[in-house]
């Protein structure tokens, strides 16, 4: 059994914006999948249909062998759990301390009162030294999110997916919006995850990081997969494929 | 043999409201003309005519023909209400006067605001001509009497700084009780968070509709309310100030809420957080800041209110203020309006400078 099974998933936003068309793939644990394709090709509601940030309209995702797209409001929050999602604009609580934006993964675990309160236990706190230790940011624990540049935000966002401790990681065009040498940085603390057996999901626009990072690539156009293989199997023919013709030389930035 | 063409109104096609639109704007330029017609010529004799003025059944034509206007309007494509509603004009010739923005606006503003002036009797020159009958009360004002502001005065049974601590009293407690119900009323009509289910919306419309009416009220008539329900007194004024905070403030919130990103609340969606942890650790944070600089800027407009609370009941400085006034004494008047300036003021100042700080 693959770790996820997606059947037939479709996404219509109304009226009649039809996102994702009737897609099905299956990712084993340890995959690090690159979805890839133009803006508005459906990469986003791929992966939010994933943990159900987005309804799905129609179809199946199955998850170590739960289904997500019926689970009732408590069996939801117990797979967003095993999903940590690392996101394009970060997506912090700006105004929150770092490490708070760290801890804010592991609200799952915490009880109401605690939560509400904003008692973190001591050990809870520990490891979330220990993770942004991991993205090279221990320094930074004690900031408020928004003094922190764009690839220090990324990394606390990364941080916080660690703090969940998922099984699957769902990384949303992570690097878009950040300059190369950053980008290398986060997509090699991606490897990483990826090589203690974590599954990744992540979206890329650049075919080069595709095809360093990538064990797979799905290449999505209007909704449909149009490339299901190995990255370095996407040659020119494909590319275009995937892309479009107009966009013939995007591969080269 | 040729069909008489039937009369139709296709521009009902596009529905009523473009229609009503332009009856208003045309209803409303033939009242302004009317009116206008009325003030200055009603007396004047027309020669062929007598007195001009305007027969009861004159009502009726007007609103039919202005009824005619619209439908005009809309058939020869000058129709504002079509540009304005469906965002299109019926035959794109070249603008003219009613559909060009720019002049409907001028003739509309000038308009209203001749009829105004009528209205209102405005008229600059009595400022000038009734200058002296102020004298005495500059006088006052220039010569305040501060007997009372440490010694009780036993018509009032109080001090001048007494009853200023009393009215920052009203205040602040309006303020904090005010803030403290608006906050989850706040969320509660906000717009993206009582989304979905129709359950949610129905608590969103009925939040929205109970602090849109209870805003809608003054606290200068809540004060009536309360001075009858609790009796004359500061506690009037509490609950006047209060209710009327709560609901402005609960409207401030919710809009402050429907404008958070959007980003950070999926980011602790995603870790399988509780709705209630989605709002405390997504949205509160984005709106803790804005919050507190309405809780400041109502506090400003409480102790404000506060000070002329009193008129109704409600307690508090505004008690000397309008007894002196009654009493003609304009030098203790002079007093208290000192005193009331100098408080609204610094904390005009103070809650300035805080908020400057935390936006």
């Amino acid at each position: 059994m693959a770790q996820l099974e997606i059947n037939n998933l479709s996404k219509v936003y109304p009226p009649d914006v039809l996102a994702l068309d009737d897609i099905s793939f299956e990712v084993e644990q340890g995959e690090f999948l690159v979805v890839i394709g133009l803006s508005g090709s459906g990469k986003s509601t791929l992966l939010r249909c994933i943990n159900r940030l987005i309804e799905p309209t129609e179809g199946s995702i199955k998850f170590e062998g739960k289904e997500v797209t019926t689970a009732s409001s408590k069996e939801l929050k117990a797979i967003r759990k095993e999903i940590a999602m690392v996101f394009q604009r970060f997506n912090l609580i700006e105004r929150s301390l770092v490490l708070t934006n760290v801890l804010t993964g592991q609200l799952g675990e915490l009880s109401f009162w605690r939560s509400m309160l904003g008692r973190f236990p001591e050990e809870m706190k520990q490891t979330a030294h220990e993770k942004l230790k991991t993205v090279g940011i221990p320094e930074q624990a004690f900031k408020r999110a928004d003094e922190l540049s764009g690839g220090q935000q990324q990394r606390v966002g990364i941080a916080r997916a660690l703090m969940q401790d998922p099984k699957l990681l769902l990384a949303d065009e992570p690097v878009s919006s950040l300059d190369p040498a950053t980008s290398g940085t986060i997509m090699d603390y991606l490897a990483e995850i990826n090589d203690q057996g974590k599954t990744v999901i992540t979206s890329l626009h650049f075919l080069d990081l595709v095809r360093k990072y990538g064990t797979r690539a799905i290449g999505l156009k209007g909704g449909k997969i149009v490339y299901d293989g190995h990255p370095k199997g996407i040659d020119d023919q494909k590319f275009k494929e995937v892309f479009g013709e107009e966009a013939e030389k995007v591969h080269i930035s | 043999m040729k069909k008489p063409k039937r009369f139709t109104f296709p521009d009902l096609a596009e529905g009523i409201k473009p229609l009503l639109l332009d009856w208003l704007i045309w209803g409303y330029l033939a009242y302004t003309v009317i009116f206008l017609l009325d003030s200055y010529w009603y007396t004047q004799y027309v020669d062929w005519y007598g007195s001009l003025t305007l027969e009861p059944w004159g009502w009726a034509l007007t609103v039919l023909g202005t009824l005619g206007c619209a439908l005009a309007s809309e058939r020869f494509g000058i129709s504002v209400g079509l540009k304005t509603i469906k965002g299109k004009e019926r035959a794109p010739r070249k603008t003219w006067a009613l559909t060009n923005w720019g002049i409907t606006t001028v003739v509309l503003i000038v308009l209203t605001f001749w009829v105004g002036w009528l209205t209102t009797d405005m008229e600059l020159g009595i400022i000038t001509r009734r200058a002296s009958k102020t004298s005495h009360l500059w006088y006052g004002l220039s010569h305040p009497d501060f007997t009372h502001l440490m010694n009780i005065d036993p018509e009032l049974n109080d001090t001048i700084l007494g009853s200023l601590v009393d009215t920052l009293f009203m205040a602040y407690l309006a303020t904090l009780l005010g803030g403290v119900l608006a906050a989850p009323l706040g969320f509660l009509g906000a717009r993206n968070i009582m989304g979905g289910s129709l359950f949610r919306k129905t608590i969103f419309y009925v939040t929205r509709a109970f602090f849109n009416v209870v805003r809608s009220v003054e606290s200068l008539l809540w004060a009536i309310v309360f001075a009858i329900w609790v009796g004359w007194g500061p506690a009037a004024g509490t609950f006047a100030l209060l209710i009327h905070s709560m609901a402005a403030l609960a409207k401030l919130f919710s809009e402050q809420v429907e404008s958070i990103k959007k980003g950070p609340i999926e980011a602790v969606q995603a870790t399988g957080a509780s709705f209630w942890q989605i709002v405390r650790y997504g949205a509160v944070p984005q709106v803790i800041p804005q919050y507190t600089a309405f809780l400041l800027y109502r506090l400003d407009i409480n102790v404000r209110m506060a000070t002329v609370i009193a008129l109704v009941g409600g307690g508090g400085i505004g008690r000397f203020f309008f007894y002196y006034k009654s009493q003609l004494d304009w030098n203790q008047v002079g007093a208290v309006t000192i005193v009331i300036a100098t408080v609204v003021w610094l904390l005009d100042y103070i809650s300035g400078k805080a908020r400057e700080k935390i936006v």
